[in-house]
């Protein structure tokens, strides 16, 4: 899921300062699991932004998720009238959500996020993320114990630990930084390491990775399906 | 041509100290410790931005030494560059007729002074060394396109025994060795042990094998560096040693002395590293204390 932090209210205040006239959209997928855009947040931040005088013209909640565009589509077919009437539209769903919104009506209305997207990562019950694959269009997960090396660790090497590996722990657990956060830093080798060995499998380690091509990953990337291209020549005849 | 290859290829005991860049763009003080140490070393490393703490250049430091008459080791990190200004600095470095360089992974970014920073890490060291290899011997650069004239580089890497999975280092020090290292530098040895028994394990590799030496201070300093800097792992025996003594800089000098005398002796080794960080005035007791050269 991609993993989001709500913005302080004060950040979100001063984004709405001068608008009053407000529509907040909330998500039922990851935002729903980070507990930033589900429905007791929007609620929540309901009642908050009235108390501060805002009047909240409608909320959206999207059961399904945001960034799938045919759903903010039809919303805003359905209640156009309200979305006439609004000063800014306030996403709670990631960056992708508050842009698929803003790619369908942004050049009408503001649209702003009340969330940070911090990562692509797992939860592992509520409340605790971590990160997890960084889309790098090339993924290596089979020969590396499941374990991706490009985004758990901290260099993103891919031919075997740094010199600064130690007792199973990354070299940045011990700076200021990752100890004020107060959490350890794994080794990301050090894990593919135990369950390579594991399953016999060391041998994979011995070929040398060669250097990335980052071809798939300079942005922005999309995609065209096959599929989409041949139902469109279809349908155009 | 690298003198410093032309001895180890001879067979002949080396020292090379490092030298750290000054956070400044007047350049007196690599000049000063060039001349201190001019005649104690084969050569000087000059270090690329250690630690992730922002100093001059490595290229611009390395550039001084050939004018002070020391052959210097060009550090080359792959934190701040992509694979083009890493090829750019080569063919400087060529032009700049520096012979020697050393890549090495390079301390994360959160460590050092900015950690704000992006780090970049577009090739591992091993891809680095890969590609410079290419640069010299196929005289082209990364991407295939012909080089007029390519760089003739004497190439290191690092190794650190201390740093674990202990299997993956050794792995990852014969991908070096594979792709081109022709020298390593080891992380600090404190632990002599644990130093043969690695070695013993690296023996069949073709590589020239400098020892690291950094001296201690004190016994703060070694607890920190044990904390802090990455890959270090100084036993609690050397630390009580200092605790104990009264004259910790000369107790920490004498350790480092002690320690080279045994390197010296053990027959894989062809060279000591010596990292005396900022403190390089030490190197040429060291290296008569050991009996060096
Ligand atoms: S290798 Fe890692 S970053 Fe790349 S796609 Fe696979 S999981 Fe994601
Ligand atoms: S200690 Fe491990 S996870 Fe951290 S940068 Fe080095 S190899 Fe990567």
């Amino acid at each position: 899921m991609i993993v989001t932090e709500q913005k302080s209210f004060e950040e979100i205040l001063e984004m709405l300062e001068g608008y009053k006239n407000l529509i907040l959209v909330g998500c039922g997928g990851c935002a729903t699991k980070c507990l930033t855009g589900g429905k007791e947040q929007i609620q929540e931040m309901k009642q908050k932004l009235e108390l501060q005088d805002k009047k909240i013209i409608k909320t959206i909640f999207i059961d399904d998720a945001v960034c799938d565009q045919r759903f903010i589509r039809l919303e805003y077919l359905e209640n156009r009238e309200f979305f006439e009437k609004a000063d800014v539209i306030q996403v709670f769903a990631c960056g992708v959500g508050a842009q698929t919104v803003s790619d369908l009506i942004g050049d009408q209305i503001l649209v702003y996020s009340g969330v940070n997207t911090r990562f692509s990562g797992s939860m592992e019950r509520m409340g605790l993320y971590f990160e997890r694959c960084s889309a790098c269009g090339e993924c290596i997960l089979h020969l590396t114990g499941g374990i991706c090396p490009v985004s758990r660790c901290a260099k993103g090497l891919l031919n075997g630990p740094c010199g600064g590996s130690k007792d199973g722990k990354c070299e940045i657990t011990n700076s200021k930084i990752i100890e004020s956060k107060g959490y350890d830093v794994d080794c990301a080798w050090y894990l593919i390491y135990e369950r390579l060995k594991k399953f016999g499998k060391l041998d994979n380690l011995k070929k040398i990775f060669p250097a990335k091509d980052w071809t798939d990953d300079q942005k922005p990337q999309q995609i065209v399906r096959d599929l989409l291209i041949e139902f469109i020549e279809a349908n155009s005849e | 041509m690298s003198s410093l290859q032309k001895k180890l290829d001879e067979g002949k005991f080396v020292v090379t100290a490092e030298i750290g860049p000054p956070k400044s763009a007047v350049e007196d003080s690599i000049i000063e410790k060039a001349k201190m140490l001019k005649e104690h070393i084969d050569a000087a490393n000059v270090t690329d931005n250690q630690r992730g703490v922002v100093r001059m250049c490595s290229l611009a430091g390395c550039h001084l030494l050939v004018h002070s008459g020391v052959e210097p080791v060009m550090q080359m990190t792959c934190r701040d560059r992509n694979r083009i200004a890493i090829q750019s600095d080569i063919l400087g470095a060529g032009a700049l007729d520096i012979p020697n360089i050393l890549i090495v992974t390079g301390d994360h970014v959160l460590l050092g002074d900015h950690p704000m920073a992006k780090s970049v890490y577009d090739l591992d060291s091993i891809q680095t060394i890969q590609m410079i290899k290419l640069m010299r011997d196929e005289g082209v650069d990364f991407a295939g396109n012909e080089l007029k004239s390519p760089p003739n580089l004497y190439i290191g890497a690092t190794a650190n025994p201390y740093a674990d999975p202990y299997e993956l280092q050794i792995l990852r020090l014969e991908k070096k060795v594979e792709v081109g290292a022709q020298f390593i530098q080891s992380q600090a040895v404190y632990d002599l042990e644990r130093f043969e028994q690695f070695l013993d394990d690296v023996q069949y590799l073709d590589v020239k094998i400098l020892a690291g030496i950094v001296p201690l201070k004190s016994d703060g300093y070694a607890r920190f560096m044990n904390k802090r800097i990455p890959g270090i792992r100084i036993p609690q025996d050397m630390i009580d040693r200092l605790t104990k003594a009264k004259d910790k800089e000369q107790e920490g000098i004498q350790m480092a002395i002690e320690t080279c005398i045994e390197l010296k002796k053990m027959k894989r080794v062809d060279g000591i590293h010596i990292m005396a960080i900022f403190w390089e005035e030490i190197v040429p007791e060291i290296v008569q204390g050991a009996k060096l050269r």
